[in-house]
């Protein structure tokens, strides 16, 4: 279920608050197990056995690991958490780059693997990486096991973050399942950031994205303002989406009683490639440095080791987006690109102004969505058009440029914290009457958004 | 004070999504959407397990919640309002031109769709036993380039027509030349695609010059106008409430043609207007009463049995073409698939004419029929 849907908002929405604040406090968990396995069956059907297998899996080797660690018995727990690890991988491996292996392989003349046709169950890259990280922590002592399975499946099943995250690590929540504060003030603050999601996605994301829907196919006759315009609208259309989505996760958790952790911290401000990997999805960044990064010895290694370490860490991560080889290229250009601002770049960029610095970290930051975007290899093409390879303008480009001005002005002015900074600064009284108002209004204005892609003519018979 | 407000934020929200919820269950459900034109999804009662395993009934579901949201029009329209606010000029792929007139926007066709339609009509016009010909009706975007919203990307519909003209072994009819002389009158809609009985006119005099026989002179007709609060599908599907109304008008009295409707399947005797369509939304089914496979159009007068193989830019033509012919026939290829060439022969026409709008033509996959 896509959270941007009437009968998500306006159907499981409603009932999942009225049953879950009617019930006792004791049962809400199982209330909110049931409710998203509900909301995973809704969008998945069959598959969400496989997100009870993974439960499964990990709920028991926590246990096990525990057990085998306090009984002193180390090799034991520490092949539990291998054995966890290598079934959460082998699951997410099956279904999101068997067929990508496989075709891949089968282009260079290797047949062995057949190509399945497999269908991708929406979230598991981010569930299997939530149950793989218990686990750990349970072995690290980070996290003390946990000893009720509905509990753990509500954890791992949780509807507001399960199918676009934030990845949250069971640490960060344990607590939390034992107990939670819900309070009117809550709620609240959980339907602002709701809101501001929402509004994200609908408003910005959504209308934005028209243009790159026209762009990405490389039209004839495309001009370097309409190459550019495509992919700085697909730059902003991509971070409002996804970071609506975990605003949207976070205000819906928060509803609930949850407090998960900030996944975007206004990326597009970033001076440096470094900052904007500290600003941009940190849940997935900080899970990769835990569980990938430090383990494999992080920057406490020879040079040499450090760079295959970080190209090991990005190859991985451009290919977590996606199994495709644009995902893996465009990790491994951030790869290249964090080795030479820390070993080459670094200490120059650090002299120009900080303007400079944005600059051109936005433009590393475009081209990376170019190669982001484009999945069958078009983005060579692209980028030609982009750096002078076509007409400089042509009159489609110029009707978009001035139909979405306003629209890229808001995208840019909201990429910053130049509004929330502007709130801040009303006095509390209005800021929270002002609150009230774009709360009623965004609420309008969304559903009216939302109801208008629902709606679809049909005029074929009619000509 | 601060308590106050987020109980306040808390109930707005709460009672928003509750209330909408509610209401999709408890209004009573809508059959038809009128400004959409189609049927609205039921809810469904029929709960089996395999329709839950299948995912059937969640899709329904899914689609009753959507169709069934309370004041959707309102909220379509008020999206519109927005969009235009926010300094577009167009909205769910239709652009908001000058002088009131909406355009639907034209992807660039599929040659793969086109081009087999196109061997269709040449392997009828070397088939068949009477002259064929061949029209393509542009779109309004076409012929009032001036009204269109400056740099708006639609197809380039003269390439794509002059392209069909080049390879068809068929007498070309020049639709859009013909338009483009007129195209200071009232020969579109400006909230509707079709043309309108102007329009149609011209059209009309195209065929007859080209069949040899004797042009109508618009300024001899007895023009009537039926109604003044036409809203088409551009409109509807624009949300642009906003904008005010068509006309639509007729130019040849019903009395004299004999019209036999397949609108149920089986052949009916029928009045060629359709005063009862006036009163619903879809206005244009004023002409002949709406789809149907075949229509046949019958008059004392002297002249050529012709038969239209044609999209609905026929309905409103098909009046006037009569004036001049002792038979007219209609084919519908989305709801009539009998040969063609048969039909022919059967019924002794004497011309065939090939008549479609841009977008059934470049889209539609029943042209192919045709050629049966």
């Amino acid at each position: 279920m896509v959270f941007s849907t009437p009968v998500f908002l306006f159907c499981y929405l409603t009932l999942v608050l009225a049953v879950y604040y009617l019930s006792p406090v004791r049962v809400r968990n199982l209330v909110l197990f049931i409710a998203s396995l509900l909301f995973y069956f809704w969008g998945e059907q069959i598959y969400f056995l496989i997100m009870i297998w993974s439960t499964a899996i990990d709920f028991t080797h926590g246990l096990l690991v525990d057990r085998w660690k306090r009984a002193g018995k180390l090799r034991l727990a520490k092949g539990a958490v291998a054995s966890s690890v290598i079934m959460n991988l082998a699951l997410l491996f099956f279904f999101k780059y068997w067929d990508f292996i496989a075709a891949s392989l089968q282009s260079i003349g290797i047949s062995f693997m057949p190509v399945l046709g497999i269908h991708l169950p929406i979230g598991i890259s981010f569930y299997t990486f939530q149950t793989m990280s218990y686990t750990i922590d349970v072995y690290r002592g980070d996290a003390r096991p946990q000893k009720s399975i509905l509990r753990f499946g509500t954890y791992v099943t949780l509807f507001p973050q399960l199918i676009a995250g934030p990845i949250i690590k069971y640490k960060e929540i344990a607590d939390q399942l034992e107990e939670r504060t819900h309070s009117f003030d809550r709620f609240a603050s959980g339907v602002c950031i709701f809101m501001v999601g929402l509004s994200k996605k609908l408003l910005l994301a959504n209308t934005l994205g028209r243009i790159w829907e026209i762009y990405k196919v490389m039209p004839q006759g495309m001009s370097v303002l309409g190459a550019w315009l495509g992919a700085i609208a697909f730059t902003f259309q991509i971070y409002f989406d996804f970071s609506g989505y975990s605003d949207m996760a976070i205000g819906l958790g928060r509803m609930l009683g949850f407090e998960f952790l900030k996944n975007f911290n206004y990326p597009y401000t970033a001076v440096s490639v470094t900052d904007f990997w500290r600003r941009w999805h940190i849940s997935l960044s900080t899970w990769f440095r835990d569980y990938l990064y430090i383990p494999l010895g992080g920057n406490r290694v020879r040079p040499a080791r450090w760079v295959l370490n970080l190209m090991i860490v990005w190859a991985v991560t451009g290919l977590w987006h996606g199994a495709s080889w644009n995902f893996m290229f465009w990790g491994l250009y951030y790869g290249i690109l964090l080795v030479l601002e820390k070993l080459v770049l670094g200490k120059y960029l650090e002299k120009l102004p900080s303007f400079l610095r944005h600059l051109l970290t936005m433009l590393i930051v475009v081209v990376g969505w170019v190669l982001f975007g484009l999945e069958n290899g078009g983005m060579p093409a692209y980028l030609k058009v982009m750096f002078g390879g076509g007409p400089l303008l042509d009159p489609g480009a110029l009707y978009l440029l001035r139909s979405y001005l306003p629209a890229l002005i808001a995208a840019a002015v909201g990429s910053t914290p130049f509004v929330s900074g502007l709130f801040e600064k009303i006095p509390e009284e209005g800021r929270g009457f002002l609150r009230l108002i774009l709360v009623a209004g965004s609420l309008a204005v969304c559903t009216a958004y939302l109801v208008a892609d629902t709606y679809n003519p049909f005029l074929y018979f009619r000509f | 004070m601060k308590k106050i407000q987020n109980i306040l934020i808390t109930l707005i929200f709460v009672g928003f999504i509750g209330l909408m919820g509610l209401l999709t269950f408890l209004l009573p459900a809508k059959r038809f959407s009128e400004n959409e034109n189609r049927y609205l999804q039921e809810f469904p009662t029929k709960i089996t397990v395999k329709k839950i395993m299948d995912g059937s009934f969640i899709e329904k579901f899914s689609d009753y919640a959507s169709d069934h949201v309370p004041l959707r029009d309102t909220w379509v329209h008020m999206k519109a309002a927005l969009e235009r606010a926010s300094g577009r000029r167009e909205n769910a792929g239709v652009l908001l031109g000058e002088e009131d007139t909406l355009f639907m926007i034209q992807k660039d066709p599929d040659p793969g769709i086109y081009e087999r339609n196109l061997k269709a009509v040449n392997k009828l016009t070397e088939s068949c036993s009477v002259p064929v010909y061949f029209g393509l009706i542009p779109t309004a975007a076409s012929v009032w380039k001036d009204r269109v919203p400056g740099g708006a990307i639609t197809a380039d519909e003269d390439y794509y027509i002059d392209l069909m003209n080049q390879g068809s072994k068929a007498t070309a009819l020049d639709v859009s030349g013909v338009l483009k002389e007129h195209a200071g009158e009232y020969i579109f809609y400006r909230t509707d695609h079709h043309w309108t009985s102007l329009g149609a006119l011209y059209g009309t005099n195209l065929i007859l010059e080209k069949l040899g026989l004797e042009t109508i002179d618009p300024d001899s007709l007895n023009w009537t106008r039926v109604s003044d609060s036409f809203y088409g599908t551009s409109w509807s599907r624009s949300g642009a409430f906003w904008i005010p109304p068509d006309e639509i008008w007729t130019c040849v009295p019903e009395e004299g043609i004999e019209f036999t409707s397949w609108i149920t399947g089986s052949p009916k005797i029928s009045t060629v207007y359709h005063p009862e369509m006036l009163e619903k939304k879809d206005q244009y089914s004023y002409f002949l009463g709406g789809e149907q496979g075949l229509a046949v159009l019958k008059t004392d007068h002297q002249g050529p049995k012709v038969l239209l193989i044609r999209d609905s830019y026929a309905d409103s033509l098909s009046p006037i073409l009569a004036m001049r012919c002792s038979e007219v026939h209609m084919f519908d290829m989305r709801y009539n698939k009998m040969s063609v060439r048969d039909y022919i022969e059967e019924n002794e026409i004497d011309y065939c004419v090939i008549l479609y709008g841009f977008e059934t033509y470049f889209t539609g996959s029943d042209i192919v029929l045709i050629g049966r």
